[in-house]
């Protein structure tokens, strides 16, 4: 890899802005804008062009679904959301196909670079023409797959107790 | 009241047969002294032709009318008002006759001229006999009626004796419906206690007050658990009321059963059904929050730990000990979300063998270790189910990861496929059997319950949430016996195409 990832991140959580710029850097990634909200999160996009948003689902003003949507429309990037959400009920929230991987929280630091590496293999996928997943461009705003969905409980039964 | 009949009336309705002109109106005058109703004709064919014989309630017949004999007459008399009694009026040579009137069916016999007070004194004992006879067809038709009541009634009810005393009063009638809820036939419980069918569930206290409350004469009612025939226990409403002699004592109890066994699942039920939906909402929230706090702990943790570097390895330990914590925390709740929120299936047609190979799978790093296998019978005609196959590899995993946890080391644990049913119809039942220790018969009843668990670790929700899952999809999961010590989770789902 020549130069580092550049990554934006929002979440409204002070520990977790600060999380992301302390871990990201120490896995190889290099933090470009530190959001926290959806509109912070578009303004510094759309001036700093990251590689790959990680974004908070729930937060004040914009959330996270809404405010990665608008920045894909403008040009090509990587998503990844974390939510605290039930994946089991998790409303259909309007058109998710802009992203490419979901991260449940709590997560830990493996899981965010599972995350990671699957939401740019995904990017890449779709930017490589669309044939490696013809399904996502077939069917804009379906659900994604489980798979994407990165969580610890279900991954690594060694982790239970 | 019942009554069927009109009222006993102590006037009667007296047809007379008289062709002599005097004799009839003589008669007709002592007839009318005590108030009965006379009607006269003088020769049988007219009296056939126009009386309505159903109104007649007394004879007065004579014994030679100009169309025949009265001996000739008596036996169609009989047919055409057979409550009706026949009183021969005849003149002294003709005795003989009316002692052969007599034999055939004559009520009595009086002589010519007719002495007022003799015939009064025979239509009053006729009147006499007729209200006795009223009487007691009434009552005996009330009796049938009763009869027929009680033993068609939906409750059950028993009729005892009065010996409170121990064995106990004995029961001298049952009704059809308390052989259908006990299952004993009549036979069988006759003369014996009630008691024969309380057992260890029945309520000693609400016994105790039964007892005392029969003794002072009050009427009882109260819920308890009785036992069937074979001993099956049911849920029944008991109502029991004192029957009292003319005297006031009290000589028999009766008692109405009512088997509300299934009123008590369905409400039973519905109560479950309420309290987890309002847990469910509760817990949908609570675990939302819990994550976002959850998340900012496990940061935090991650970031001290990288902050203590390598160097500090005793402070390390103390993290690692808060994120363990932190872990149990993080799956307890989820377990708990997992049994209590709603959850929406999401069914597709899918091979449950692939299911449960691939969680199997999944688990290498619990049962690697112990170096067990996983053997398999697949005697099913096939293994696609349309489930859930997320949802059915957590209620495989469960069953997994305890059948693991249990097994000595190098020991099997099988999965047998085979085709089965349920309710809903067809269904493909997966066995998965231990050679762990196996589970005592008390503790076998609670293992599906919410926090039950014979392990040292773990939050006891796992077979609660398998049980769960399986009945969302309408299925069945039981627990059985293996021909070892060790036990056995049947799992049954329907096939169900959508």
């Amino acid at each position: 890899m020549s130069s580092p990832l550049r990554i934006a991140v929002a979440d409204d959580e002070p520990e977790l802005r600060r999380y992301f710029t302390i871990v990201l850097p120490r896995l190889g990634y290099e933090v470009v804008a530190v959001a926290e909200n959806g509109r912070e999160l578009i303004e510094q996009c759309l001036a700093v062009r990251p590689d790959l948003i990680i974004s908070d689902y729930n937060m004040p003003e914009l959330d996270g679904l809404e405010a990665t949507r608008e920045i894909a429309s403008t040009f090509a990037v990587a998503v990844m959301l974390v939510t605290g959400f039930d994946d089991r009920l998790s409303p259909s929230a309007g058109d998710s196909s802009h992203v490419h991987a979901h991260v449940n929280k709590p997560f830990k630091m493996a899981q965010l670079a599972a995350g990671i590496a699957l939401a740019t293999q995904r990017f890449a996928d779709q930017q490589a023409g669309l044939q490696s997943n013809p399904r996502l461009a077939a069917f804009p705003g379906e659900r994604l797959p489980r798979e994407p969905r990165i969580s610890m409980m279900n991954k690594d039964p060694m982790n239970r107790t | 009241m019942m009554n069927t009949l009109p009222p006993p009336a102590d006037s009667l309705h007296v047809l007379l047969i008289e062709d002599d002109a005097d004799t009839q109106a003589n008669l007709a005058d002592i007839v009318d002294l005590d108030g009965h109703r006379l009607t006269a004709y003088g020769t049988f064919s007219q009296a056939i032709a126009e009386v309505d014989w159903q109104t007649v309630s007394t004879v007065i017949l004579d014994w030679k009318l100009p169309d025949g004999s009265a001996s000739e007459f008596l036996p169609r008399l009989h047919q055409l008002a057979p409550h009706a009694p026949v009183v021969i009026v005849t003149g002294f040579p003709d005795l003989d006759g009316a002692i052969e009137a007599l034999r055939s069916g004559a009520y009595d016999y009086i002589l010519k001229p007719v002495n007022a007070d003799v015939l009064r004194a025979t239509l009053a004992r006729i009147a006499r006999q007729q209200q006795t006879e009223a009487a007691l067809r009434r009552s005996e038709q009330q009796r049938h009626l009763l009869a027929e009541a009680v033993h068609n009634l939906a409750e059950g009810v028993i009729i005892t004796d009065a010996d409170l005393d121990a064995p106990g009063p004995h029961i001298l009638f049952v009704n059809e419906a308390v052989t259908r809820i006990t299952g004993y036939e009549a036979e069988e419980l006759m003369g014996n206690s009630p008691r024969m069918l309380q057992g260890p569930d029945t309520d000693s206290k609400t016994l105790h007050r039964l007892k005392k409350s029969l003794a002072r004469g009050d009427t009882f009612s109260a819920e308890l658990i009785n036992y069937r025939k074979g001993g099956m226990p049911y849920h029944v409403e008991v109502l029991i009321s004192p029957v009292r002699n003319p005297q006031g004592q009290i000589t028999h109890y009766v008692a109405a059963h009512r088997d509300i066994t299934q009123l008590k699942q369905a409400q039973e039920k519905s109560m479950q059904a309420a309290r987890l939906a309002a847990i469910g909402q509760m817990v949908t929230g609570l675990a939302h929050e819990s994550r976002n706090a959850l998340q900012r702990s496990q940061a935090c943790l991650e970031m001290l730990a990288l902050e203590l570097g390598d160097d500090r390895a005793d402070l390390l330990d103390l993290v690692d000990r808060v994120q363990r914590a932190q872990n149990d925390l993080h799956r307890l709740y989820e377990e708990v979300r997992d049994y209590a929120a709603p959850r929406l299936l999401r069914r597709e047609v899918c091979d449950i063998a692939q299911v449960w190979r691939s969680t199997w799978a999944h688990l290498k790093q619990l049962y690697e270790p112990k170096h067990l296998r996983l053997a398999e019978t697949l005697e099913a005609s096939s293994h696609m189910c349309y489930a859930d196959p997320f949802a059915i590899g957590q209620v495989i995993r469960n069953i997994m990861e305890n059948a693991i946890a249990v097994s000595p080391e190098g020991a099997e644990i099988r999965v047998t496929s085979r085709d089965s049913a349920v309710e809903r119809g067809p269904a493909l039942e997966i066995i998965i059997a231990d050679q762990g220790e196996g589970i005592p018969p008390t503790a076998r009843a609670r293992v599906f319950e919410p926090f039950f668990t014979t392990k040292t670790k773990g939050t006891g929700l796992g077979m609660a949430i398998a049980k769960r899952i399986v009945e969302e999809h309408g299925g069945q999961i039981e627990i059985g016996d293996t021909d070892g010590p060790g036990v056995a989770f049947h799992v049954k789902l329907p096939r169900e195409s959508p």
